[in-house]
């Protein structure tokens, strides 16, 4: 039990993919303009995650090592198409938003990476904590900056106040790619300097 | 010999089984996807035209009139087997114009526009713009009323192309080819209502 929960916790802090490992900068960097695009992004990764990590863990004893990659591949593409078809059918305006980022989780080097570095040395059930912390972690990532960027970069925050404006002085460029980047790399910073006082 | 068949049945099986989930998913989804593209791409944009035809209405009514739109859905059987989808606006209760979809090369992807025709004349009344991924704050204002409102009461017959390309349509500045792709597409359904003008007139009910 202590192992599940060092397996689960390790994702969300000391390995939190986007700060920790830098992965999966692709789409943090692309979609998350908004609270609620970051957070959706980092739901429909997390399913990926847990259920890709499940299926290689669970086949890892019958999967031949020379064609893994094919079927970690095989097995994550099936995933993914599953969340672009129900986030079609069931929310609508968000996957209209994520747009092609949706499909691109196939390639998102977390899931792969858990799947090759995780899942296929382990057990089912570490698997799925591994899965979990590490998507959880992801998603609180992408939504802290996809919140900081839609607060200073349009002074709103859509899925908790609505259309309120909150701030009257925006700066648009954090809503661009470039101020993308600048956001990212202030919070690399932050969290390096909080990482060296420990 | 035994490991290379061992590993074409895995990969094989692993992915007919996905295969298999895919396909039914796909079935479980179709209908409810397509509801959703006609509901919140198709409507609102014919929605739009019928404003520049009826006038403007009050958030309220407009709710109330994307519901009425549904039920003006045609269908035509186009010779080569397809169909294509239309709707139809009224004015006073009486069929007025038709929308026919068709979308343009945008900076983004597709750029996907509805334009209205008036059935008897076949002016274009107006026009709403369906899928969107253009730039936001550049490409996304071909949406704004000021750049669609260009479109309404032009005689049929022309065909249309913005200044720099020697036409008539004023383009977004910064935008010049989001405002091709909305040109573009409004010249192939205008070519469209020309080829099928009197088989749309019989399926609308006029």
């Amino acid at each position: 039990m202590a192992t599940l929960t060092k397996e689960f916790t390790k994702g969300l802090w000391a390995e939190i993919p986007l700060f920790r490992l830098v992965l999966g900068l692709c789409p943090a960097l692309a979609v998350t303009t908004t609270l609620e695009n970051g957070l959706g992004m980092g739901v429909a990764a997390t399913f990926v995650l847990v259920g890709s990590n499940l299926l290689v863990s669970a086949l890892r004893k019958i999967i031949p090592n020379e064609v893994r990659v094919a079927c970690y591949i095989v097995i994550i593409a099936t995933f993914v198409v599953c969340v672009e078809m129900l986030m079609k059918a069931y929310f609508f305006s968000l996957s209209e938003s994520l747009g092609i980022f949706i499909p691109l989780i196939v390639v998102n080097c977390i899931i792969l990476g858990r799947a090759e570095a995780f899942a296929r040395k382990n057990g089912v059930l570490p698997s799925i904590a591994d899965g979990l912390g590490m998507g959880i972690g992801f998603t609180l990532a992408l939504s802290l900056l996809g919140a900081i960027r839609e607060l200073l970069g349009s002074g709103t925050l859509g899925l908790v106040f609505g259309d309120q404006v909150l701030i009257g002085l925006s700066f648009g460029f954090l809503q661009q790619a470039p101020g993308a980047f600048i956001a990212l790399g202030l919070l690399l910073g932050i969290m390096n300097v909080i990482g060296k006082g420990k | 010999m035994n490991k290379s068949i061992q590993m074409i049945l895995v990969l094989s099986l692993i992915a007919l089984i996905s295969g298999l989930l895919l396909g039914g998913l796909n079935e479980m989804t179709k209908e409810t996807i397509e509801n959703n593209i006609l509901k919140f791409k198709k409507i609102p944009a014919v929605a739009d035209i019928y404003q520049t035809v009826n006038g403007t209405s009050t958030a309220q009514e407009r709710l109330a009139l994307e519901e009425n739109l549904l039920a003006e859905k045609r269908y035509l059987d186009l010779e080569d087997g397809s169909q294509m989808l239309f709707f139809v606006i009224r004015k006073e209760g009486v069929p007025y114009a038709i929308t026919l979809e068709n979308s343009g090369k945008g900076f983004g992807g597709d750029l996907g526009v509805m334009t209205g025709f008036e059935l008897e004349t076949g002016n274009l009344v107006g026009i709403g713009i369906t899928t969107l991924s253009e730039t936001p704050g550049l490409g996304t204002r071909v949406k704004e009323s000021i750049f669609r409102n260009q479109f309404s009461n032009l005689p049929a017959g022309q065909n249309l192309a913005v200044k720099k390309d020697g036409g008539s349509v004023d383009a977004i500045t910064g935008a010049t080819v989001s405002s091709r792709a909305v040109c573009q597409a409004i010249n192939q359904s205008i070519e469209a209502f020309k080829k099928h003008q009197a088989s749309i007139k019989t399926a609308s009910g006029q």
